[in-house]
């Protein structure tokens, strides 16, 4: 029975202009996202390579300097794009791609793609994700608007009622149809990335694998809730024109209001900090309250000194057997980097409270939650950003107190006249990043992944409902 | 006056109407009989101006419809098979709003409840929606609609078809009071007794064209009926299925 | 040509159903929150500007203060051997929010709009750090007037407006309505006059609104003739989809297929166009490598600094009167000019490369701009407030440029260790950033404004001519 009536839809479908003209364009568009996705991801992989290199061979050569001169000359932790970037890039065109790891400061994550981008990109990306996530949708819409009411409106339901079918049947049968034919776009789309993320240059994500999977199965999920509504409001409606004007309703406030609106207001309730304050904020608090000449300051750095001199036991700081200055350099790290942890954690704080409220808006949007598990899931959302950030801000640390300790055990006398050569910059460590498994990436999208089942019951209760009404209704006519 | 010279349409290969001339005046009416597909509907829509001829001309008091749609059907009226209203207004802001669109805003609610009234739509049943209304009180309204614009000319596409037969009476004898106040009638019918009943002349269709006129006075209904048959089983397309 | 009593019937439909009235009220809301919403945004970062501005002006004249002391004798030169010193000199550089910044939000969200210009930094490090604005949010784009013009509106008129003929004729009402003496364009025409005026007038008095809202009281004039042009720039789109839905209403096909056309016209041009265009632009000219950029700054400045004495040396043959013999400030500061002069001046083509891009960019869109109308009026209401890429790349360049001047003009200072006098840091000129002149805008708008309106009315003339000859027709199939 499920068969047959699937069969006649795919007939139909077949013979439908519209339908083949739509499905058309969506498949052609996912392609063109896809192959402007993978061009995309390795040229950054291109370019980011040949930055590594530069980054080492010019901290390999910088030749004779004092190494607090070379913590600030520094380096950079340069973000990978990962493979799963060519399906879905998530926020890789609007964090920057390298973090420069300079003494006293943290800095923030600089060269945002989306900085060089032309302004009406702003409008709308190209990339599969966003094919998938706006066009299937449209599509499963413009299959399914009449699914039960133009078989009501052309008398054809009776009919198959007199025939013996039952409910579930119709529901499931017109369910597949639409299902496997967008859950085609859908693997076309996937299979089609996975093959140009496989290309050479393109570093691959932990758990590449069970990430797909995850992604087709959230998919998947995504397809199925639009499936079952629109047969649920198809049934609802008493026309098929006004099933299909309901649907469209849907379709505008689930992708292109929800996901605007949501961070829209989220930012109106609970604003990020203003960057250039607190740029400032930073610099000062990090810095002033050690190096100031405030009363604060002078006290900090002279308790430092005491306890120096207190742990050597000697009076004068000539007397210690380390250099000094580089020992208050690197207090001054110590004490920034407190500063630099509560006001990143504010930071970040900020952006997760945003998260929260926009989530809200999930329960009209099952796109924005989507597309909040699909970003974690390919790795290129906020949490994963976060994790890259953090280590790059580990490892600066670690690599100015390399250098600091460097001046301190063999600065003595010498202070910041003392240089190292090149032979010392070539055993220094580099930023080897190494990205979070799928767990982490999971872990700060469940509120995401339960909003879409929520969705996806509601949606299978109305459309069970609704052609349980229909068939009710038909037999009362 | 309705008047139709040499009127002729085809829809690509299909000729829908051969060369019709025919000429109703004032107090006249014509009953077309024919089967579906015979030419009756196409050629109420010739008149009504909603498709063009292919040759031959279709003319409402003077007014080639062609030349001059919106003239002609300042005298027309059209009652469908199917009057469909706004169902969400009553009768009685239907007709308003039917009224206004012939730019006759001067009427009160007086004149119109009088219209219904002619009509046969009783002013209770004018102030509820169209949504609970039968097919034979829509169609009430549409004729109060003409009664309000004083059209001279009707133009009925089956309109008896799914009448109960006292809603089918009171119809007729509604018609026929109009033709009495002098208006021109074309109606397209299967009904065979109505036709006799009504028309002035009888007129029998077959596959486009008009192939019989009848005076209904000439013949009884079962020679009308015997007629009608032959025409119908006498081959050629368009026969009764 | 209007029928007045099709009119009056749908003024009355409009007000008696409920959903027009809804989604009309709905339109107003989002109006009004984004003129809410752009206004706060803007006054966030005017405030920020004026702050960013004070704070450095302030510590300007702190500086001037320390120069006259020592000149007028109240502190010795030897108790304050850094007053004056030419390298220290630093000046803000700020371009205010745009004209109509409120209205639409354009590039300003990612940009830097404040710069600290030092002598200490080389042009690639001019805008300091930016880049905190949280990625989820910058990602999602705002809602402001723009956003609701270009998106929101269509949606709105297509949802009024596409049941204007299909309606009656779905229904059965359009014969006996045409049977009557009214024209098929008067009725169409009256429907479209009632349904679009409606949402032209929410149009009208939500501009106005957002005139007065983002002004915080009467508006300026300048803030006037910029919104003169932007009305302009509203009711051109207003007319091109008004001509565009009266142009498929005239097609006179079922409903459904009337909603699915709009909306997959909508889609095309709201969506696909401008990614497409996008895409294809960046695509056809690629921006130089950011990174490669950074890696080139940082190697010269590398090999600067290695070679420093080569470079002093340089200096010194090409500017033998600098050899001061007294030269009593610490060698690294001449030594962090030369290098920073040097990383300026060969990162000047990369930086030039940049700029050409962008302006081989503009100059394809501003071509291509006419296959998409959104984006073409994204691009001119963008440029009208003022918050257009190009404006943000003239200030980047503008502010490089500063630094350069004050290079110029100190630089014997920086080299020979003086002092600068009072009359020479008053010589420093200041920056100020002006907004291109109304005349220049309206250059740039006014055919991109004429075309959108073109095109309202060519669809409008082929919506009439289809019209007239369903006139005759309408039942031919």
């Amino acid at each position: 029975m499920i068969r047959a009536i699937a069969s006649k839809e795919f007939t139909q479908y077949w013979r439908d202009g519209r339908v083949v003209t739509v499905f058309g364009i969506v498949a052609l568009l996912g392609l063109a996202a896809t192959v402007t996705g993978w061009s995309a991801v390795s040229a950054m992989e291109r370019e980011r390579a040949a930055a590594v290199a530069m980054d080492r061979e010019i901290w390999d050569t910088q030749g004779l300097k004092n190494p607090h001169s070379a913590a600030h000359f520094s380096r950079y932790a340069f973000q990978p794009t990962f493979n799963l970037a060519v399906f879905d890039p998530g926020l890789t065109e609007y964090v920057g791609n390298a973090i420069w790891l300079e003494a006293h400061y943290r800095d923030p994550a600089t060269l945002r793609p989306i900085e060089d981008a032309v302004e009406i990109q702003r409008i709308a990306q190209l990339n599969p994700a966003w094919v998938i996530q706006v066009f299937a949708p449209l599509l499963i819409f413009v299959l399914l608007y009449g699914a039960v009411a133009a078989e009501r409106e052309s008398g054809t339901l009776r009919q198959l009622m007199a025939a013996g079918v039952r409910p579930v049947s119709l529901l499931l049968g017109k369910a597949v149809s639409a299902f496997s034919l967008t859950g085609l776009l859908v693997c076309g789309v996937l299979v089609g990335s996975a093959f140009l993320m496989s290309a050479e240059g393109i570093e691959a994500l932990p758990d590449t694998g069970l990430r797909t999977v995850g992604l087709v199965v959230l998919y998947l999920v995504y397809l199925a809730v639009f499936v079952f509504l629109a047969l649920g409001v198809s049934a609802l409606s008493s026309r098929s024109r006004t099933a299909l004007a309901g649907l469209l309703g849907i379709w505008i406030v689930a992708t292109v209001l929800g996901p605007r609106v949501g961070p829209e207001v989220a930012g109106a309730l609970a604003p990020a900090p203003s960057a250039p304050e607190f740029a400032a904020r930073l610099e000062r608090e990090s810095s002033d309250p050690f190096w100031g000449s405030s009363e604060e300051a002078v006290e900090r750095r002279q308790r430092v000194m005491d306890g120096l001199l207190a742990e050597y036991g000697v009076e004068t700081v000539a007397q210690l057997p380390i250099n000094y200055d580089g020992y208050l350099l690197q207090a001054s790290e110590e004490f920034g980097n407190e500063v630099f942890d509560a006001m990143y954690d504010e930071l970040w704080g900020s952006y997760e409270r945003q998260r929260a409220i926009a989530r809200v808006f999930a329960l009209i949007s099952p796109t924005l939650a989507a597309q909040n598990v699909s970003m974690a899931l390919a790795g290129t959302g906020i949490h994963a950003y976060r994790h890259f950030a953090d280590e790059a801000e580990q490892f600066r640390r670690e690599f100015v107190l390399l250098l600091n300790q460097e001046m301190i055990d063999h600065g003595g006398a010498e202070g910041y006249a003392y240089v190292s050569g090149n032979d010392f910059w070539e055993q220094n460590p580099d930023f080897e990043y190494a990205a979070p498994g799928i767990g982490a990436a999971v872990r700060g999208v469940w509120g995401d992944v339960m909003i879409l089942l929520l969705w996806l019951a509601l949606a299978i209760a109305v459309a069970a409902a609704g052609v349980r009404r229909g068939f009710l209704g038909e037999m009362a006519a | 006056m309705l008047e139709a010279k040499e009127l002729t349409k085809s829809f690509g290969e299909v000729r829908a109407l051969r060369s019709l001339t025919v000429r109703i005046g004032p107090g006249q009416a014509m009953c077309l009989l024919g089967a579906n597909g015979a030419g009756k509907t196409t050629a109420i829509n010739l008149f009504l101006a909603f498709i063009e001829p292919s040759s031959g001309s279709a003319w409402v008091n003077g007014h080639d419809v062609q030349r001059d749609p919106i003239g002609s059907k300042r005298h027309l009226a059209y009652i469908p098979e199917q009057v469909a209203l706004y169902p969400s207004l009553t009768g009685l802001e239907n007709l308003e709003f039917l009224a206004d669109l012939s730019g006759r805003r001067d009427y009160g609610t007086d004149d119109l409840l009088r219209f219904l009234e002619r009509a046969g739509l009783d002013s209770l049943a004018a102030f509820r929606r169209v949504s609970e209304y039968s097919k034979g009180m829509r169609q009430k309204v549409a004729i109060a609609a003409a009664l309000a614009r004083q059209a001279s000319a009707f133009l009925l596409d089956e309109p008896l078809s799914g009448l109960d037969p006292g809603a089918a009476n009171d119809f007729t004898n509604v018609l026929g009071d109009l033709r009495h106040d002098g208006a021109a009638i074309l109606l397209a019918t299967h009904d065979i007794f109505r036709a006799m009943e009504l028309g002035t002349t009888i007129g029998i269709m077959k596959s486009g064209e008009l192939v019989e006129q009848l005076d209904p006075g000439s013949v009884t209904g079962a020679e009308l009926e015997k007629i009608y048959l032959d025409h119908m089983r006498g081959g050629g397309a368009g026969g009764q299925a | 040509m209007i029928a007045p009593a099709i009119l009056a019937h749908e003024r009355r439909a409009l007000l008696q159903d409920r959903l027009p009235v809804v989604l009309l009220g709905l339109f107003a809301l989002i109006c009004l929150f984004a003129s809410l919403r752009g206004a706060e945004k803007r006054e966030a970062m005017e405030e920020a500007a004026t702050a960013f501005e004070a704070e450095h002006l302030q510590q300007a004249s702190d500086w001037r203060e320390r120069v006259v002391a020592v000149e007028s004798g109240a502190v010795a030169p030897e108790d304050d051997p850094w007053a004056g010193l030419a390298m220290d000199v630093a000046r803000p550089a700020v371009a205010a929010p745009g004209p109509l910044a409120d209205f639409s939000q354009g590039v300003t969200a990612v940009h830097p709009f404040t710069s600290g210009v030092s002598l200490w930094r080389s042009v690639d490090r001019l805008f300091g750090n930016y880049q905190f604005q949280s990625p989820n949010e910058i990602r999602a784009g705002s809602i402001d007037l723009a956003f609701a013009v270009l998106f929101i509106m269509p949606l709105v008129m297509i949802a009024l407006a596409f049941g204007a003929l299909s309606r009656d004729k779905d229904t059965g009402r359009l014969g006996l309505l045409l049977s009557h003496p009214i024209s098929v364009r008067e009725l169409v025409r009256s429907k479209l006059l009632v349904r679009l005026g409606a949402v032209f007038v929410i149009l009208v008095v939500a501009l106005f609104a957002g005139l007065f809202i983002g002004a915080g009281g009467v508006p300026g004039g300048e803030r006037l003739g910029r919104f003169g042009f932007w009305f302009l720039a509203a009711s051109g789109y207003f007319a091109f989809w008004a001509g565009a839905i009266y142009w498929s209403v005239s097609l006179n096909r079922k409903s459904e297929t009337t909603a699915m056309m709009m909306i997959g016209f909508w889609v095309l041009n709201s969506l696909v166009g401008p990614a497409v265009l996008a895409a294809a632009a960046q695509l056809i000219h690629p921006a130089p490598s950011q990174l490669a950029f950074l890696s080139t700054a940082r190697a010269v400045s590398n090999e600067a600094y290695r070679s420093r004495s080569d470079v002093m040396q340089g200096m010194l043959l090409d500017h033998p009167e600098l050899t001061v013999e007294n030269y009593t400030i610490p060698e690294y500061i001449r030594v962090s000019y030369l290098v920073t002069q040097t990383v300026d001046r060969s990162v000047e083509p990369v930086l030039d490369d940049f700029e050409a891009v962008q302006r081989r960019r503009q100059a394809f869109l501003s071509l291509m701009q006419y296959a998409a109308p959104a984006a073409l009026a994204m691009r001119s209401i963008n440029e009208i407030s003022g918050t257009d890429l190009a404006r943000q790349v003239r200030f980047e360049v503008e502010v490089r440029d500063y630094k350069r001047v004050i290079a110029r003009q100190v630089e014997g200072k920086v080299l020979s260790g003086e002092r600068l006098t009072v009359a020479e840091v008053d010589a420093v000129p200041s920056y100020s950033f002006r907004e291109s002149d109304l005349g220049a805008v309206g250059r740039n708008v006014l055919f991109p404004i004429g075309y959108l309106f073109a095109l309202g009315m060519l669809a409008a003339a082929l919506a009439r001519r289809n019209l007239v000859r369903l006139q005759t027709r309408f039942r031919e199939a």
